[in-house]
């Protein structure tokens, strides 16, 4: 079986402005059925590309759950698999349809220690293209609060 | 010359019956939506346990690697056994398509409010959570209607944001996580 190596992050590593780097997803038509399929949401804008249409959307696009999901990979593989989500806040500003890359990037925007906890607020920006990848559209924001554990206990 | 209106129109119509599983979008009028605000659903309970199946459709879909949800020994050390990705907690609550004995559905009370706008589409969602969801466990959750704006004009149409709040416990009774979602309830229009 392959070997992963995880990055661990704790909490004293992380600076106030750190970059999140880039992280893309590719959103073929194969993803948005998966995505159908693996969150069971059958509305059918998610596999209709008349009723995307209807609604004034060019193809069948992602769900709301594609865009946490996505997001929480992003910020789980930055902060790595120790990291808790406290809270998660997206709002979908633009449709993200089949046909188009979906792009991830984000900073820390706070550190601090509340109830004992060792917090992180993050922000973040979630782009897509279609060919030309200079040419990005805004479609999401995220808001994210992450739990970090401390290197050494206090 | 063909209505494009009225066209689209069409098309919403005949996937209707695609889009009962989540309940009937009910057509009235503003001043009655209004009377909704407030209004708690009842509580429904998910019928099957969190799935590891689920669970690894859902992380394949997104490529997501994280030995949370894969790796038993490295979940059971962090989290006391694998868990379930908070991106998936939404989708755990999802009404289910067909069952071979149909029990009161789950209503989606975005849906259920009568309203002047035919179809709709998600448009913020900001979930917290309070603790792990393990594979195995039960769910079982209540929504509440916390607001419904007036007439707003958007790129897609006109229409209304429904904010809803969902409260998701797990079988022994504990909050597992709070989802405050938006949709936006809309008219097809001319643009």
């Amino acid at each position: 079986m392959r070997k992963i190596n995880y990055r661990f992050r704790y909490w004293e590593d992380v600076e106030e402005n750190e970059i999140i780097p880039e992280v893309k997803l590719p959103i073929t038509y194969r993803r948005v059925i998966q995505s159908v399929a693996a969150t069971r949401d059958f509305f059918p804008a998610f596999f209709s590309p008349e009723y995307a249409q209807a609604q004034g959307i060019e193809n069948i696009y992602l769900n709301t759950m594609v865009f946490e999901g996505f997001v929480d990979k992003v910020v789980t593989s930055w902060g790595g698999p120790h990291t808790w989500i406290r809270k998660r806040k997206i709002r979908m500003l633009r449709p993200v349809p089949a046909g188009s890359t979906l792009t991830c990037t984000g900073k820390v925007v706070k550190k601090y220690v509340i109830n004992e906890e060792f917090c992180l607020d993050l922000e973040l920006i979630l782009q897509k293209f279609k060919e030309d990848p200079s040419k990005t559209e805004k479609v999401c924001m995220a808001w994210v609060t992450i739990i970090l554990p401390k290197k050494k206990p206090t | 010359m063909l209505d494009v209106t009225e066209e689209k129109k069409k098309i919403l119509k005949k996937y209707e019956e695609d889009v009962k599983f989540l309940g009937s979008i009910r057509v009235g009028t503003y001043e009655e939506a209004k009377k909704w605000v407030g209004k708690k659903g009842e509580t429904y309970f998910v019928e099957e346990p969190v799935d590891i199946s689920r669970i690894r459709f859902y992380c394949e879909m997104l490529e997501d690697d994280n030995p949370s949800y894969w790796d038993e020994s490295y979940a059971k050390k962090q989290w006391g056994g694998l868990i379930c990705p908070p991106g998936l907690m939404l989708s755990l609550t999802l009404p289910s398509v067909w069952r071979p004995k149909e029990k009161s559905k789950p209503k989606f009370l975005a849906l259920e409010i009568p309203l002047p706008a035919e179809t709709f589409i998600n448009v913020e969602t900001e979930t917290e959570f309070f603790q792990p969801v393990y594979v195995g466990d039960y769910l079982n959750y209540q929504d509440e209607i916390i607001e419904i704006t007036e007439e707003k004009k958007t790129h897609l149409g006109s229409g209304y944001f429904i904010t809803i709040l969902r409260t998701i416990r797990n079988h022994k009774g504990e909050i597992v996580a709070k989802i405050k979602n938006v949709t936006f309830r809309f008219r097809v229009e001319e643009k």
